[in-house]
């Protein structure tokens, strides 16, 4: 067989059935290996746009996403894609086309060393040299990509590769299990969180990657430990009680008082970003700090822990369990309780125009409980994470490391893919709309009933933001007022497509765009002054934390 | 900070480049190599001298998670960091993590 057809075989066999991808010369013998295959190639209308909807793909299904470019243009394309992956531990399959071997290094028509400039944002990568290595690279690409901590795998091919007849050797399948938390390290643990006052769950991604959530919530019930949760982390602990949200920059009053009050931070799956952190000498800076990750490089990187914990998660949250029984905390639970009171959301805004925190908190009320919300990069991704509700992080897309404006249209197709009959809603702002506009195409091709929620500030709200508290209100190139009609850009691409402009068609457009089952669109103009909240200013302590009114 | 690493690598397409690359962009500085081919392992023999402002580890740590470094053994290292410190002061000491690849 040729080299082309045993890749498509091969990713047959791992179970894969789509394929993100973009078609060009050097990738051409795969794209016709795909004519004779069961998997499903969907056409994406920007090799960025196809990483970002096999990112998407991946986060909700839990398996790996898989794209597929062309050399040069359509390789370094994927670049930003993978970057994302890279940053958030999404299992990704890059495969690229390259050209001949024996031109590459020859400065060839569309030859870029895709190999050399992927490297940064890789967990690893693979040039194809010899046909007969290609089992043993996708064999274990694939499992790089999907064990341990996992991330992103590039496999570069050259044109002459893909062509080259061969007799595959088969592979032996590679397994290796995670490494389970040492009984002394695990005592060490349940000493310390025993003997806390003030112990508080730090709760990260790894979470949810660790398919730790069940586990995790079982422990926290039993325990009745608050907790709090990073960005990636939203939805792991669903509706627990004593979760008091979000931690960080934009993150809820009571988290982070609670981070910065607590006597024992067990960290689970977290790693110490300094969007969580802030102020890193302030961050939990009473606390003994307990850290559990499965990837050794997390510990002590930013921050040291009192006691490093290596080990899969559900093994060792399961035998935690069984050494602590309960915890005597009393107080402790009863000042978190306050503080979540205290501090709780206040939906009421002056004036009629849509107040978009109101807004998303209804959108996920009327939201089946197992649909996806997949968001951009600004005030309106913040706003979701701090007023959506979620009943597992694999419904939360979000772009979390890399901060990908243009992320949520493609990771919403991907994640359509992945479920059909889930409700897949973008929540994007006007900026990143525009940013992979061209997916809609993609939308429209397929008829994917993915609901589009533009949230429009005519602005790049978060810059604005930032330009009004920290750079004396000299605005700067975040100006939006000469938006195209987005109501008529949606339907030149056959979308469903509404406006909304005041606060009483709230909720009748929700309701609308919600029992769609076709693709649509909700235009929503808000105000472009207004700022999300809290927000604690770069390089400060979690507890200063500055709170302005709605405008 | 000023240490000695020895490391085994896989004589794979790219990896002298990924340990030169991680070893910068962790904010480490080289100021001796040298590499050998090993026909014992497979791979390269390295001897690697860095220099840098960071903790030495949070230079082991990304080098061990390499898929292509197959070992990696601290042969010296000059002073004391703030994490040893740290443990010092506080009584704790720091956990020895099996490594596997
Ligand atoms: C690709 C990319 N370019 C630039 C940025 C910097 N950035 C972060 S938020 C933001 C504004 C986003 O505007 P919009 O999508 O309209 O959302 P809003 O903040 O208004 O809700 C910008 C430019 C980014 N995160 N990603």
């Amino acid at each position: 067989m040729k080299g082309a057809e045993y890749i498509i075989d091969a990713l047959v066999r791992e179970g894969i059935s789509h394929i993100f991808g973009y078609p060009g010369g050097a990738i051409m013998p795969v794209y016709d290996a795909l004519v004779d295959s069961p998997i499903k190639h969907v056409l994406c209308r920007h090799e960025q746009g196809a990483a970002l909807a096999a990112d998407g793909y991946a986060r909700t299904s839990g398996g790996p996403g898989v794209c597929l470019a062309t050399s040069g243009p359509g390789a370094t394309n994927l670049l930003t894609g993978l970057a994302n992956a890279y940053m958030d531990s999404v299992p990704l399959i890059a495969i690229t086309g390259q050209v001949a071997s024996h031109l590459m290094g020859t400065d060839a028509f569309q030859e870029i060393d895709i190999f050399g400039m992927a490297m940064p944002v890789v967990k690893h990568s693979y040039v194809v040299t010899d046909v007969a290595e290609l089992p043993h690279i996708m064999s274990n690409a694939l499992h790089v990509a999907t064990s341990g901590r996992p991330g992103p795998v590039l496999i570069d091919v050259p044109k002459d590769i893909q062509l080259a007849e061969f007799s595959p050797e088969p592979v032996a399948h590679k397994t290796d299990s995670l490494p389970l938390l040492e009984q002394d390290t695990l005592q060490q643990a349940c000493q310390l969180l025993r003997q806390a006052k003030r112990p508080l769950l730090y709760i990260g991604g790894g979470v949810a990657i660790g398919k730790a959530e069940e586990t995790l919530k079982a422990l926290l019930e039993q325990w009745q430990v608050p907790a709090v949760s990073t960005l990636k982390a939203i939805g792991s602990v669903a509706d627990y009680p004593r979760h008091l949200g979000m931690l960080g920059m934009h993150g809820l009053k009571a988290a982070n008082y609670a981070i910065q009050n607590c006597d024992c931070l067990f960290a689970i799956g977290a790693r110490f970003d300094d969007r969580a952190t802030g102020k890193l000498e302030a961050f939990a800076s009473e606390a003994t700090i307990l850290h559990l990750d499965i990837d050794e490089a997390e510990f002590s990187k930013l921050k040291n822990a009192h006691l490093t914990m290596r080990g899969e998660f559900n093994d060792a949250l399961n035998r935690m369990a069984q050494s602590i029984e309960a915890l005597e905390i009393d107080e402790w639970r009863l000042w978190c309780e306050q503080q979540q009171s205290e501090h709780a959301w206040n939906y009421d805004a002056p004036g009629e125009g849509i107040y978009a925190p109101a807004m998303l908190k209804r959108l996920t009320e009327l939201t089946p409980s197992n649909g996806v919300i997949a968001c951009d990069v600004g005030q309106h991704q913040m706003w979701v994470a701090q007023h959506c509700q979620f009943n597992a992080a694999s419904r939360h897309l979000s772009s979390g490391g890399l901060g990908t404006m243009g992320y949520g249209l493609p990771a919403a197709i991907g994640a359509q893919f992945a479920e059909a009959e889930t409700c897949v809603i973008n929540v994007c702002g006007d900026g990143s709309f525009a940013m992979n506009l061209q997916e809609l195409m993609t939308i429209k091709r397929y008829q994917l009933p993915v609901k589009i929620l533009l949230i429009d500030n005519a602005s790049l709200g978060m810059v604005r933001q930032w330009q009004q508290l920290f750079f004396q209100q000299r605005y700067s190139e975040i100006d939006l007022s000469d938006n195209p009609d987005f109501v008529a850009v949606a339907k030149a691409f056959e979308l469903d497509a509404q406006r909304i402009t005041q606060r009483k068609e709230v909720e009748e457009g929700l309701q609308w765009m919600l029992n769609s089952n076709k693709p649509c669109l909700l235009h929503v103009c808000i105000s472009n002054q207004e700022n999300v909240w809290p927000l604690v200013p770069p390089g400060a302590s979690n507890s200063e934390m500055m709170e302005g009114a709605t405008s | 900070m000023n240490a000695l690493l020895h490391i085994q690598m896989d004589e794979e397409h790219g990896s002298l480049e990924r340990l030169l690359r991680v070893t910068r962009h962790r904010g480490f500085n080289i100021t001796q190599m040298n590499v050998s081919a090993n026909q014992e392992h497979q791979g390269y023999d390295i001897t690697l001298r860095v220099a840098g402002e960071r903790e030495l580890k949070l230079l082991t740590r990304q080098l061990d998670k390499l898929m292509n470094v197959q070992q990696l053994n601290v042969l010296s290292h000059a002073h004391q960091d703030a994490a040893s410190a740290f443990y010092a002061q506080t009584g704790f000491s720091e956990s020895q993590h099996a490594h596997t690849a």
